[in-house]
């Protein structure tokens, strides 16, 4: 049985007991988040990073959270952040930011023993890489993760009439870069 | 819009062996080492606190002394001959303050009248004390 977000807050902000509080928020939230973020950074080892920071920085401001949101969704907005702003800094260091990123992660997909798709599971990533990363995210979280438009605009703080045409750009990428055989 | 659109759904990646069932451990771990980082920090910094203004003090004086020494070489291009030629200087002048203006002259004129002066010398033969301090006073 999965941990009531109520009880953990309980935990975290009137009990004083703030380790106990994270090690219910990870047994209910780290394997949503990880793929979240896997699936954002295709690397294992990266994820994990990202995992840990996330959860560390949810456990420092824990005592502070008012509760103005859900737990789901503010750990969402922390792995999310996080995630974003360790793709930008790595595309920092590379020469053209974009498609050195891209053929960088397309090669990790070819090689990563840790990939488990098939071949068109293989093509429809590789496409993904080729996305604006903010478009990756909203594909993701509405084609991967099924979550509502409304669930993915409260995390993002986008509208929704953005994220649904984000999503709609995103499909018609892809289907032309599947038709074009691009790859 | 069809869901599987695009193949399959399933999540085309894996994780290592046991990596979820590890993780809380592995998370707790590195709070705890991050901790005792933070407490070390903390237990230093106390006697850093304590340290740091006389350092900085010590190093005010140190700074002053560098600069005391060094300058005149550093601004004074024939920096050796003038600090010797200073010294001299000031010895004369320290020994004029103590000694008494009849004491020079009698110490000149001593000296003078040891010396043996040749047949030639343009001041030959006995000379009055007032005689010998006219000639040998210069300006």
């Amino acid at each position: 049985m999965q941990p009531d977000d109520k009880e953990i807050l309980h935990l975290a902000q009137e009990a004083g007991k703030p380790d106990q509080a994270l090690a219910l928020l990870m047994k209910k939230y780290k394997e949503r988040l990880y793929w979240h973020i896997r699936k954002m950074v295709i690397v294992h080892e990266d994820a994990d990073d990202l995992l840990q920071n996330t959860f560390m920085k949810a456990w420092k401001s824990i005592g502070k959270f008012r509760g103005d949101a859900s737990l789901y969704t503010w750990l969402y907005r922390i792995a999310t952040n996080e995630t974003l702003n360790y793709i930008n800094k790595k595309k920092e260091g590379l020469l053209n930011e974009d498609s050195d990123m891209e053929i960088m992660l397309g090669n990790k997909i070819e090689t990563d023993p840790l990939f488990s798709g098939d071949e068109i599971q293989k093509r429809l990533q590789k496409c993904l890489l080729a996305l604006p990363e903010k478009q990756r995210l909203v594909f993701n979280m509405k084609y991967f993760e099924d979550m509502t438009y409304e669930q993915i605009s409260e995390i993002l703080g986008t509208s929704v009439g953005a994220l649904k045409a984000s999503y709609f750009h995103a499909v018609r990428k892809i289907e032309a870069f599947i038709k074009n055989e691009v790859f | 819009m069809k869901e599987n659109l695009f193949g399959r759904k399933e999540r085309p990646f894996k994780v290592p062996d046991n990596y979820f069932e590890d993780f809380e451990q592995r998370l707790f771990a590195k709070i705890e080492a991050e901790a005792k980082r933070e407490r070390n920090k903390d237990s230093l910094a106390p006697v850093i606190s304590v340290i740091k203004p006389w350092l900085a003090m010590a190093a005010a004086f140190l700074v002053i002394a560098l600069v005391y020494y060094q300058a005149p070489k550093l601004f004074n291009g024939s920096d050796e001959t003038a600090i010797l030629n200073n010294t001299d200087e000031e010895f004369i002048n320290s020994l004029a303050l103590i000694i008494d203006e009849n004491d020079i002259n009698e110490l000149i004129i001593a000296e003078d009248s040891s010396l043996v002066l040749p047949p030639d010398t343009l001041f030959w033969g006995e000379f009055t004390e007032e005689e010998l301090a006219a000639v040998t006073y210069f300006e």
